[in-house]
């Protein structure tokens, strides 16, 4: 039987917790690559300095559509989603739009939302007994984020994120555009914003939602109705103003922090009143991340070789600056989940190093890498670093690594490593809320590593086909000692899932289920 | 003029005797085709058109069964071993200018005569009352308590198109409350697996079709489809079944693809549907329910696969040659070829530990013993020159008889190509039978002391098979009939000949007559 690649099995995120590399204390839309919503550091990576840029984002980190039973399964060439039910393998599917492109699941798993492309609308399944409801929604859309409550699903057009598969737009095209689908009522209220909306904000509360464009933020109240934003612009009276980089929400929901593109300073809106004030952070600051627990705002000034620490609530009381190692060139953190230390590291300059920072000492330790960084995650429980180097080398590169991918496994406690090479280029990782277990992919590799955060060492399973994506469900018993399954979908022309129980060493793969959807019982 | 030529223009062409005419260069008797019941041995004689029971009785008899009006088409063997399947031809006359009573189909025109199927049952020596086949249906499956038949199309053998035909029904006969059920099931249905409860009764019937297998509900009234599966999302794709069985537990129907390696595990409790990659296209499969694995075996291919049944994970083990057949012992299975392949394999399913054995020549077909203990493989002759051992054998068909338990080989020669085998055991002694081509007497061997001996016989044999009651029989390649009953302990045998002429002189009847 032939068998056709499929070419997308785009699996977008639910709001799990755990999976993400840093914590943000807000739960933020951010999208430059093919995932819907986490809650890591972003970064556009442009900047309109002569230096380099840093590329914060996480392309690694694969979102899942799962809820703590079902993976959520679009498949774009039938119209359908499966569901699998990780526990039992049973498969259902159901028909939902056209092109459905991103699947993503609510906190309380109560329903997948999916994003059809084809024909513009997003259906509301009912995660248990797949009934659904369709919403109509604007046009052209092609990114969706979860408010944290799960009651809102937000879309834009992210320019970003165009595909040359895109279907053709039809006469008028607007790029200033959001659309807000209120998931318990399905029905939905576009809004005009600001132009090129990149990424979408929320109060932990999920009250508020922030909608980041070119030159304003956009706050709009999601506990009244109708939905109207509040347009704020950033640079009030200058006709060309830097376009925002990143923003970060103070978890009180007073204040929203700016960095924009080629500023030294950092721009503070009060999201109440709307007004706009600027504090400085150091030269070219690259970075800007709010601590797990949310009472700092931390910007990262590469060119001045500063953290510049602010107290989140309070933007306009003095911040406290650290010195970095200046021959470092640091221009990322990355906080552990615990907020115990933060992980400083360059993804710009060709450097094999990073550095930990003790932000009650303030205490700054470096430790040297076998290769330069692509990016870098941290496991849930902050005990271990991974490390995606960069398969170019650097000035200090281990030799038996150059020229090669690799990736290191970095105990944060004793910085104990492990230097691993790759076969291939790093597809996706997920890590396992316990904090033992991460899961990773390559490009083209039939293979699941399990990496053990424990011990730094890594066991290998084969799978029957190149892995797509990969995710772990979430670990609703976190205390009975056993390990959540985590799933790897790969290629299949009718559909492949694996599942791995890390208690057993199992793996059971389910092989064609897109069949499924056409089983018809009389 | 001739009164001959006169009675000729008379009748007419249309109306010249078209009864034995055109069944005159079938053979009186099919050797090849007894089936053997607890009755006796049913034999078709296709010249008449009838069916000849032999008993098993000392000294064995021959009477003629009573179907009604019609010809005997074919027969088949029910899975009960008690009953016997026979597709009987019903002829009715249409003509409606009869100048005398016509009924015989000598009497009708070949353009009046209409044809129907019917599907009659024999047990006990007699006939039941015959189930009326629509369609072309060809081709019967049994469920194993004979329960129920499904009538289907068997493209292998001829379909004979007689207006408009659906291929994409069977029809379900309920044997034992007389009610057939036409079950759309898709295109070109041409295999039936049952699945059966903790009774043994059939509930369900797996029907495969081109793209797609139906699950056929018998317990309800009438059978109806209960569950569609597909087999491919894309018209473009053909998923033509070529194997089919079920697991064990009577969950999971296993359906293998021509040409392809993907194994369809059909969850027939939860309709759902899995697919497994195969190293290979299999050239046969078999279900071991002793050890609740799949056996799959891939021709040119050198490796056996075994599934399990519980996570559906794949066991591969190499081999050095690629076999394609494999016949379960037990906890074992014995793979061999039936092509070029010298080696013969026993792979213990448990551990999967494999032992190859080495044939001196490829293998026609592979026997077990009743008790397990050994493998008959019969062999042929592959030809070529030289001296020596080596090219001995492989000029003559031979036998080689492989000890399961201590792995030794013990090659023979013999006289004809091996047709078949037969068994008999007694707990102290094992007995083999060989028959071999063109030769007149049965090859005789007790495999626990290897002694020999030659049953001679009266004509040379084509088939060998067993009776229910211990017996063997034996037909014969003698154009007037002729069988044997072999007793293969005391080895005494008793033959009845002459019984393929029975009823050759019968005309064939209409169903009904048909009055001027």
């Amino acid at each position: 039987m032939p068998r056709a690649i499929l070419p997308t099995l785009l699996l977008a995120a639910c709001s799990s917790q755990g999976y993400f590399a840093g914590a943000d204390a807000t739960t933020d839309g951010w999208s430059d690559a093919p995932s819907s919503s986490w809650t890591g550091d972003d970064d556009d990576g442009g900047s309109s300095t002569t230096a380099p840029p840093e590329v914060e984002d996480d392309p690694l980190l694969l979102p899942p559509a799962q809820t703590d039973v079902f993976v959520f399964v679009p498949n774009p060439d039938r119209d359908t989603v499966t569901r699998i039910n990780v526990r039992s393998l049973a498969v259902d599917t159901t028909m939902v739009g056209t092109d459905p492109q991103i699947v993503q699941t609510t906190p309380d798993f109560a329903t997948a939302v999916v994003f059809n492309r084809g024909d513009d609308s997003v259906t509301l399944l009912d995660a248990t007994t797949l009934e659904q409801d369709n919403v109509d929604v604007r046009a052209n859309m092609n990114d969706m984020v979860l408010s944290p409550d799960g009651g809102w699903a937000i879309l834009w057009h992210n320019v970003a994120r165009e595909r040359p598969d895109d279907p053709r737009v039809e006469g008028l095209q607007s790029f200033n555009e959001v659309d807000f689908v209120d998931v318990r009522r399905a029905t939905h209220q576009p809004l005009a914003v600001g132009f090129n909306p990149r990424m979408v904000r929320f109060t932990p509360d999920g009250s508020l939602a922030v909608v980041v464009s070119d030159a304003y933020l956009s706050i709009v109240d999601l506990t009244v109705d109708p939905l109207s934003p509040k347009l704020v612009e950033l640079e009030p009276g200058v006709l060309d103003p830097a376009s925002a980089e990143e923003v970060i929400v103070a978890p009180d929901g007073s204040f929203a922090w700016v960095r924009q593109f080629g500023s030294s300073s950092l721009r503070v809106v009060n999201l109440a009143s709307g007004a706009v004030g600027q504090v400085p952070a150091g030269d070219n600051p690259t970075d800007l991340d709010l601590s797990p627990d949310g009472r700092a705002a931390v910007a990262v000034a590469r060119g001045s070789a500063e953290l510049w620490v602010y107290d989140s609530e309070r933007p306009f009381a003095s911040p406290r600056v650290v010195a970095l190692p200046p021959d470092g060139a640091y221009g990322q953190l990355l906080f552990d989940p615990t907020g115990r230390q933060g992980v400083l590291y360059t993804t710009a300059s060709a450097i094999e190093r990073f550095a930990v920072w003790d932000p009650v000492a303030d205490t700054v330790l470096e430790r040297s890498l076998v290769k330069p960084v692509q990016s870098v995650a941290v496991s849930p429980t902050g005990g271990t670093m991974l490390v995606f180097h960069t398969k170019s080398d650097g000035p200090a590169t281990e030799p038996v690594f150059a020229g090669h991918w690799a990736m290191s496994l970095v105990d944060l406690s004793d910085f104990r490593s492990n230097p691993l090479l790759l076969p291939a280029e790093p597809l996706g990782y997920a890590n396992s809320t316990s904090g033992h277990l991460g899961y990773m992919v390559m490009d083209g590799e039939q293979y699941f590593e399990v990496l053990n955060y424990d011990t730094l060492l890594h066991d290998q399973y084969s799978l029957r086909s190149p892995p797509v994506f990969l995710g772990v469900l979430p670990d609703l018993a976190p205390n009975d000692g056993d390990e959540p399954p985590a799933w790897i979908s790969q290629e299949y022309s009718l559909g492949r899932i694996s599942f791995f129980d890390a208690d057993d060493g199992s793996l059971d793969t389910l092989t064609g289920f897109e069949l499924n959807s056409e089983i018809e019982v009389e | 003029m001739s009164p001959l030529l006169l009675t000729a223009l008379g009748c007419g062409w249309n109306h010249l005797p078209s009864g034995h005419g055109r069944y005159e260069n079938l053979p009186l008797w099919s050797p090849g085709q007894a089936v053997p019941t607890e009755d006796g041995l049913y034999v078709p004689l296709p010249q008449a058109g009838q069916l000849a029971l032999i008993t098993d009785a000392s000294p064995p008899e021959a009477r003629l069964i009573d179907l009604g009006p019609g010809r005997l088409d074919r027969i088949e063997a029910a899975p009960d071993g008690r009953s016997l399947v026979t597709f009987v031809q019903r002829y009715v006359c249409t003509t409606e200018d009869a100048p005398k009573r016509v009924d015989t189909t000598d009497e009708c025109a070949n353009r009046d005569l209409e044809v129907n199927t019917e599907l009659v049952v024999v047990r006990g020596g007699e006939a039941s009352p015959g189930e009326d086949l629509p369609g072309a249906y060809n081709a019967v499956a049994f469920s194993q308590d004979a329960r129920f038949a499904t009538a289907f199309f068997d493209f292998s053998l001829e379909v004979e198109i007689d207006g408009v035909l659906n291929l994409t029904g069977v029809v379900v006969l309920d044997l034992e409350r007389d009610v057939q059920t036409l079950v759309p099931v898709g295109f070109a249905a041409d295999r039936i697996l049952y699945v059966n409860d903790d009774q043994g009764a059939a509930v369900e019937a797996v029907v495969l079709s081109r793209n797609q297998v139906a699950l056929v509900d018998l317990a309800a009234d009438p059978p109806a489809l209960s569950v569609t599966y597909p087999l491919s999302l894309d018209p473009d794709v053909i998923v033509d079944p070529v194997g089919a069985d079920v697991t064990p537990d009577g969950r999971y129907a296993l359906i293998s693809a021509r040409s392809s390696t993907d194994l369809y595990a059909i969850d027939l409790e939860q309709p759902a549907i899995n697919l497994i990659e195969l190293a290979g296209a299999p050239q046969d499969m078999a279900v071991s329910a002793a050890t609740d694995q799949t056996v799959l075996v891939y021709g040119t291919r050198p490796k056996v696969e075994l599934l399990d049944h519980e996570r559906f994970e794949i066991d591969a083990v190499d081999l050095d040659e690629g076999m394609d057949h494999i016949t379960l012992v037990d906890d074992q299975a014995v793979l061999w070829g039936q092509g070029n392949q010298h080696d013969l394999y026993r792979l213990d399913l448990v551990n999967h530990a494999l032992v190859e054995y080495r044939l001196q020549n490829p293998a026609t077909s592979v026997s077990i013993a009743p008790t397990g203990e050994m493998a008959v493989a019969l062999t042929r002759a592959e030809g070529g020159g030289g001296t020596g051992v080596d090219a001995i054998y492989d000029q003559h068909p031979g036998m080689e008889i492989v000890d399961l338990r201590t792995d030794e080989t013990t090659p023979f020669l013999l006289e004809g190509d091996g047709l078949g085998t037969a068994f008999s055991s007694d707990g102290t002694n094992l007995q083999l039978l060989v028959l071999q081509r063109g030769v007149d007497y049965l090859y005789r061997l007790d495999l626990y002391t290897r002694q020999e001996g030659r049953i001679e016989l009266t004509a040379p044999p084509v088939a060998i098979g067993s009776m229910p009651g211990g017996r063997f029989f034996v037909t014969h390649d003698a154009p007037l009939g002729l069988v044997s009953f072999l007793d293969p302990q005391s080895g005494k045998i008793e033959e009845i000949g002459g019984f393929a002429t029975l009823g050759r002189f019968e005309p064939v009847e209409l169903t009904e007559e048909v009055t001027p």
